[in-house]
């Protein structure tokens, strides 16, 4: 038991480790020049530079910062707007289609009106990222609200409830199992075109920081941003929604925790 | 019949008026706002723009050169994905050894590895290729050693205990059971690859409709970005419609068959 | 029982449903006419698809007539009402809320304040045989519980008419039994009226004063019988053995099955 439970978390150590070893020994066989590939001795050192000067966590708390409202806001607008098509189908009928084509329109491609209109930064970034999170969780409320079992909007009719108290206790709640796959896959959409975004109209944040450095080569910096991104991710999925669904859903019983 | 035609014209008259009212509010909203066709084109200036680029061959050029440069990530990008799955999902052994690394390789998002791939193969064909190839081959990786982890061992046994050889049961058993996974994985990764284009366009190209989108607006002529805008989309559309939604049926039904043909045999 | 005015008048109702994509009408209910009394335990029983659960829903208020009268109290039914309690085959009780929660949901929508109507769900849940599964939530209890909570849940928000639609029908056969017996138990306490619908006629002559059988497809009631059985003698599995019980098994028994030979 002890010894399983200890391979299963080494075992998928060995894959790194080899990578790892392959890129120290890499420049030494191969004629691969520092700017193209850096040494891992470079990126820690980058690593160590940028943390103690705070120009990594500057970057980083730029990003968030525009993932956070861009969350915020385009969740504001699409929770509601997919509720009133799930309730209803002339609203549905009415949206439905100009919505379809408006999500096709990829949110990176607004990049250069939004920058037309709200100048390069954190304007322009955060209106693509709500865009994006707006149609990546729109189609999950109305799916979820279309699921809530009719005989439950009817159990509280008959119990007296009014239209107001029927959303609150019965068609938020119900569509919320929809809701959290749409808010958590909301944010792996956002988070994917933020650093898209940042590549082009950021003046900084982690995606700005990579594409400045290959101007003037410091490709340690250009990795360095890659693992980050890499990491932060990890971290964002697992920490943050693994915790809203063991506390809601998991725990009403609507779906099974692994 | 009759009743059904009814609702189906109410519902696409409704969805008229919807698009109507967009148009409606787009056409107001630029010729109230006085900021001029710079900043806020008019339906109008589009639709010239879209005429002039389609009479002058950019418009049919740049589509061209994003549908080649599409297809032939996403098709070898499938390819790479199938391959590293094949081997990295030989057993549940290595599937759960490499895991980890997929998932991390798999979080670094494409744009975060564009600014290397520039380093590396400069702008043009090879980086936007390269980073197709990435986008596509991740998600289907990553979908089938997930399959692969959570693949029942009683389809195995029985399949065994029918006299199966270790290749029968890969291609009657496995590959069939995985089929969704790598569907899941190739539908994900392929609009991925879509916006991961654009992207790709916009930083390391000079021609098509991505980099028509960014151009547009670059030298002042933001109603040629929005004629990119819409002709993304309608493309966009026609993929997801007629290329990826087809495909997935064909696929998925098939392996219904399969799926019962083997219930019939046990 | 009263003054011969009925709880709940059904004259000549239609009722027909509309396929949402094809715009078809599909006749459920026709020429239906039926007196619920005041305070009685009335059971419909009929073949699978005969409009029982029509019927409910319409009283309920979910669906609405396309002809006919339908009144309770003298007065046309528009919708759904606290007045008219709903127990559902598969229970519908809120998965996001703990089984108190649930029971206390009816009293909330009312403005009662949270400590009361948590003290009246408790004392419901007591009566249900529930007072240890509270704080659970509902996906943790087992389909019999299951049910005596939805139970409690409508005699907590006090209607004047329980509409009770297959409630057993998905619990084993030894709790359904259990459960049979502890409804008339609660019932006797709180003499509101009940509409029961079940396809079981040993669960109709347990539980009815009166049962009324449907006829297959749209069409007036079939028949309608008392229940002469003393609700003394009313215990399983003795009942099994009482002649009357025999008797009425084997006419409504032939009832429902002519009409569905019939069709
Ligand atoms: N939502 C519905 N839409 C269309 N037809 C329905 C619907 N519900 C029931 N029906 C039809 O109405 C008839 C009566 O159904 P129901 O009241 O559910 O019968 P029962 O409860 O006695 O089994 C059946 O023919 C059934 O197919
Ligand atoms: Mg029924």
């Amino acid at each position: 038991m002890m010894t399983s439970k200890a391979a299963r978390l080494f075992l998928p150590m060995i894959p790194f480790a080899a990578i790892l070893a392959l890129w120290f020994i890499a420049p030494s066989i191969f004629p691969i020049p520092a700017y193209k590939l850096p040494t891992p001795q470079l990126v820690w050192e980058q690593f160590a530079a940028t943390l103690s000067d705070g120009s990594l966590l500057k970057h980083v708390l730029a990003s968030l910062e525009r993932l956070a409202l861009g969350f915020v806001i385009g969740n504001a607008l699409a929770i509601p707007l997919g509720i009133a098509i799930g309730l209803n189908k002339h609203v549905s009928d009415l949206c439905m289609p100009l919505l379809t084509f408006l999500q096709s329109i990829a949110g990176i491609a607004w990049i250069p009106l939004a920058v037309l209109w709200f100048g390069i930064g954190n304007g322009a970034i955060v209106f693509v990222i709500a865009n994006i999170i707006f149609f990546a969780n729109l189609h999950n409320a109305v799916i979820g609200v279309e699921a809530v079992p009719e005989s439950y909007r009817r159990a509280v009719r008959s119990l007296g409830a009014s239209s107001t108290q029927t959303l609150f206790n019965v068609i938020v709640p119900g569509a919320m199992v929809q809701l959290l796959i749409g808010l958590r896959s909301s944010v792996a959409f956002g988070w994917r075109a933020l650093i898209g975004a940042e590549l082009i109209a950021g003046t900084t944040g982690l995606g700005y920081m990579t594409l400045d450095a290959v101007q003037w080569y410091q490709t340690e910096t250009v990795i360095l941003g890659m693992i980050i991104v890499g990491i932060l991710w990890l971290v964002l999925d697992h920490a943050v929604f693994k915790t809203i669904e063991n506390r809601t859903v998991i725990r009403w019983g609507l779906v099974r925790s692994d | 019949m009759n009743a059904a035609r009814t609702r189906q014209g109410q519902k696409a008259i409704k969805g008229a008026i919807g698009i109507g009212l967009f148009f409606l509010a787009w056409q107001i909203g630029s010729s109230l706002s006085g900021v001029g066709s710079y900043f806020f084109p008019q339906p109008g200036d589009v639709f010239r723009a879209f005429v002039e680029l389609w009479h002058k061959g950019i418009l049919e050029a740049y589509l061209l050169d994003s549908l080649g440069r599409y297809f032939a990530g996403v098709g070898l990008g499938l390819l790479v994905g199938l391959i590293a799955a094949l081997c990295l999902g030989l057993n549940k052994f290595i599937a759960r050894m490499f895991t980890p690394l997929v998932s991390f390789f798999y979080a670094i998002v494409e744009s975060a590895w564009l600014p290397i791939f520039v380093i590396w193969f400069g702008y043009g064909i090879t980086t936007i290729l390269t980073l197709l190839v990435y986008v596509v081959a991740f998600p289907i990786l990553y979908n089938t050693l997930a399959g692969i982890r959570a693949f029942p061992p009683t389809y195995i046994n029985a399949a065994k205990s029918l006299g199966g050889s270790r290749l029968q049961i890969i291609t009657n058993v496995i590959l069939p059971g995985l089929l969704p996974n790598i569907i899941t994985g190739f539908r994900v990764g392929a609009g991925f690859a879509f916006r991961g284009l654009i992207i790709a366009e916009a930083i390391a190209a000079t021609s098509g409709i991505g980099f028509l989108i960014f151009d547009g607006a670059a030298n002042q002529q933001t109603d040629r970005t929005i004629v990119g805008m819409i002709v993304m989309g309608v493309l966009w559309l026609v993929i997801e419609l007629f290329y990826l939604k087809p495909f997935e049926k064909a696929t998925i039904h098939r392996w219904g068959l399969v799926v019962s043909a083997e219930g019939r045999e046990t | 029982m009263s003054d011969g005015m009925p709880k709940i008048k059904v004259r000549d109702l239609k009722v027909s449903y509309v396929h949402a994509a094809t715009g078809q009408r599909h006749l459920a209910l026709d020429n239906m006419t039926l007196d619920i009394r005041e305070g009685e335990f009335l059971v419909v029983v009929g073949p699978s698809g005969c409009g029982k659960s029509t019927l409910l829903s319409t009283i309920a208020g979910f669906i609405s007539p396309q002809s006919g009268v339908l009144e309770m109290n003298e007065r046309p039914i528009a919708g759904p009402g606290s007045d008219r309690g709903v127990v559902f085959q598969d229970y519908a009780l809120l998965p996001w809320k703990t089984v108190v929660d649930n029971v206390a949901l009816g009293l909330k929508f009312k403005g009662v304040s949270k400590t009361e109507r948590t003290k009246t769900a408790k004392e419901f849940l007591a009566l249900a045989g529930l007072a240890e599964a509270a704080e659970k939530y509902p996906h943790e209890l087992s389909g019999g519980m299951r049910q005596r909570a939805a139970v409690a849940r409508t005699l907590a928000n006090a209607p004047e008419v329980i509409l009770m639609d297959e409630p057993f029908a998905a619990v084993d056969a030894q709790t359904r039994m259990t459960l049979q017996e502890e409804l008339v138990r609660i019932w006797g306490q709180s003499k509101s009226t009940v509409f029961f619908v079940t396809h079981s006629v040993e669960e109709a002559i347990f539980l009815g004063d009166r049962v009324v059988v449907l006829q297959e497809g749209p069409g007036p009631v079939k028949a309608e019988l008392s229940v002469d059985i003393d609700r003394s003698l009313r215990v399983w599995p003795d009942l099994n053995q009482n002649g009357r019980f025999q008797q009425l098994r084997e006419e409504i028994t032939a009832l429902v099955r002519k009409t569905t030979v019939a069709a």
